[in-house]
């Protein structure tokens, strides 16, 4: 078993503050490892960290047994991690398929085969009728939707998706957790931040509890439900199922 | 690729044509001096203005500063026939290369700084480079240039008594940049340009070298700028910064683009017959009364800017999707 994805002993200062402190953890080749904890935990500071939007203070992160500490979010993407946004980061004034496409030509020059790969994705994501609508004029959902196939569309290795179904449905909960598997089926490993336990715990091979900046465990999803500590700090703690 | 360009643009291609015919035909028949010099300015503001939508409409990153291109485009050719009796139909592509290589070294620094920051330094870099160029002594300083060159044939150094062969000399220039303009604006090139104008970070995040893709649409920018400054100095066979590099020509590019449509391809076009034609028009009839015509080349210029954002080629897309990208291919 081959680790796509190594952290180790990581640790994120902004000023006085230690976002993440001292993170150790890997992802296997073809997992889905869930990421939960509270607000505020640092959940989305260790993907900000792990696609290169900015460098840790200490530590190293280790993708495909290169060491991609200090490289630049561009260049992560182009070796191969897609990311999403907590906050979607849609381009407003293009249409769907033109921002799925900017992220089709990370791995194409030419343009037919770039828009051919977008048709698969909008596919893949059940956006096709969404096609040519301007990404300013979808819904949240939709737009978290959009971020996903735009990731999808660089061709990653691993993607990290961040709260990709806060602010869902039941119903088009069910359908993203079915596009979750539909991606790892196609090879690629996932790592997810979601603040629904149900789903997490429904969708990941394993889960990393973040608390306070810390990880308080690794473990599959029974042994994390099952164990005192996250009971306690987490889902005893008052934290919603749904996040906010 | 070429295939398709031509097929999926036929519509467009069909329009060019009429504007075209549209062009040659015009001073032909309206056979008025003033005319064809206005038609012939409008050409040269249509380069310039193409040229600085590609940093600042599709780019998104406001350059106030890009009278240096064009002040550096003119100074390329009116030194090279001045001093070198050099042609420029050779210098021309000095002139471009001179742009392009001070758009590499500024703009990896000052493309870094964001929005108003950026637009405030760029106007400061023009500003120094006039400043340089008034103190230049072998340049002509600040009383500048005539570059006139005697004897000269016509067509080897572009210095016609036919007012009307500048003008179709340069509307060959205009179509060439107009045609690159069209055939980038569905390329990877443009679309990462409207990704980084879009958002950043998103940019960065699928993969785009912002910093690298901008430093490269500055320089195709100042490249165009610069031709189109090179053939207003041989319009007019004269150069002085006073007249080139002044901010008031800096906001002229980027009124062109801004008025015409911002990141369209045809916008500059239509910026370029609209402020050109206003502006010529003021100076000549009001000119006399000191400052009035630039009051109200102002107060016409705020009033399209305030009732029609889009710029003109947003009252016309509504109709007719004209040039404007929403139109799609
Ligand atoms: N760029 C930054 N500068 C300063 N502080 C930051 C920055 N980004 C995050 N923080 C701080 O780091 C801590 C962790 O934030 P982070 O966004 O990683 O939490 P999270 O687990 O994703 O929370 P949530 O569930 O609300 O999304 C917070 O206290 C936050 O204010
Ligand atoms: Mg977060």
């Amino acid at each position: 078993m081959d680790h796509i994805l190594v952290i180790e002993q990581v640790t994120k200062r902004f000023g006085g503050l230690v976002a993440n402190e001292d993170i150790s953890f890997a992802v296997t080749t073809g997992e889905i490892v869930g990421v939960v904890g509270p607000n505020g935990a640092g959940k989305t500071t260790l993907f900000n960290l792990i696609s290169g939007e900015f460098a840790p203070t200490q530590g190293t992160v280790v993708f495909c047994g290169t060491d991609i500490t200090a490289m630049k979010a561009h260049v992560i993407c182009q070796r191969g991690i897609g990311r999403t946004f907590q906050i979607p980061q849609s381009l407003d004034d293009m249409m769907v398929y033109e921002n799925v496409l900017v992220g089709a030509l990370c791995k194409r020059k030419n343009m037919e085969e770039a828009l051919a790969h977008v048709d698969e994705v909008l596919a893949l994501c059940g956006m096709t009728e969404l096609k040519t609508v301007y990404a300013g004029k979808l819904n949240v959902p939709q737009k978290k939707r959009l971020e996903i196939a735009r990731a999808m569309a660089t061709d990653p290795k691993l993607l990290l998706l961040d709260e990709t179904m806060a602010g869902l449905t039941a119903t088009e909960r069910k359908d993203a957790v079915s596009l979750i598997r539909k991606i790892n089926a196609t090879g690629v490993s996932i790592l997810t931040i979601e603040h629904n336990m149900d789903v997490v715990m429904s969708v990941s091979n394993r889960v990393v509890v973040l608390v306070s900046g810390r990880v308080l465990l690794v473990g599959t999803p029974e042994e994390v439900t099952s164990h005192p500590d996250v009971i306690a700090a987490y889902l005893g703690g008052g934290a919603n199922q749904d996040g906010q | 690729m070429q295939k398709n360009f031509l097929k999926t643009n036929r519509g467009w291609f069909l329009g060019l044509a009429v504007g075209v015919a549209a062009a040659v035909l015009f001073p032909q028949v309206v056979r008025v001096r003033f005319v064809w010099n206005l038609l012939t300015l409008i050409l040269v503001w249509a380069i310039v203005g193409m040229g600085w939508n590609v940093i600042g409409g599709y780019c998104g990153q406001v350059s106030n500063g890009h009278s240096l291109f064009y002040g550096l485009g003119a100074y390329t050719v009116g030194l090279a026939a001045y001093k070198f009796k050099l042609s420029p139909w050779v210098s021309i592509w000095i002139g471009v290369l001179i742009s392009m290589t001070v758009a590499f070294f500024v703009g990896k620094p000052l493309l870094r700084l964001k929005g108003h920051v950026f637009a405030i330094s760029t106007m400061a870099l023009s500003e120094c480079a006039r400043i340089i160029f008034i103190n230049w002594k072998w340049g002509g300083g600040a009383t500048g240039v005539y570059i006139f060159t005697k004897n000269a044939n016509e067509w080897a150094f572009m210095q016609f008594k036919n007012p009307l062969n500048y003008y179709y000399l340069f509307l060959v220039f205009a179509l060439a940049v107009l045609l690159l303009i069209k055939y980038l604006d569905k390329s990877k090139f443009f679309y990462y340009l409207r990704t980084i104008k879009g958002n950043e970070t998103a940019a960065e995040s699928v993969g785009i070298d912002t910093a690298a893709y901008k430093l490269r649409a500055y320089m195709l920018s100042a490249a165009i700028v610069s031709i189109g400054g090179s053939l207003y100095a041989q319009f007019i066979l004269y150069i002085d910064p006073s007249m080139l590099m002044t901010l008031n020509v800096s906001m002229m590019i980027v009124l062109t683009a801004v008025m015409g449509g911002v990141g369209t391809v045809m916008g500059p076009i239509l910026g370029a017959i609209a402020l050109t034609t206003i502006s010529e028009y003021t100076r000549v009839y009001l000119g006399r009364f000191g400052g009035l015509d630039m009051v109200l080349y102002g107060v016409l210029v705020i009033i399209i800017v305030l009732y029609c954002p889009g710029g003109i080629v947003s009252l016309l897309g509504r109709r007719l999707k004209f040039g404007a990208r929403r139109g799609k291919a």
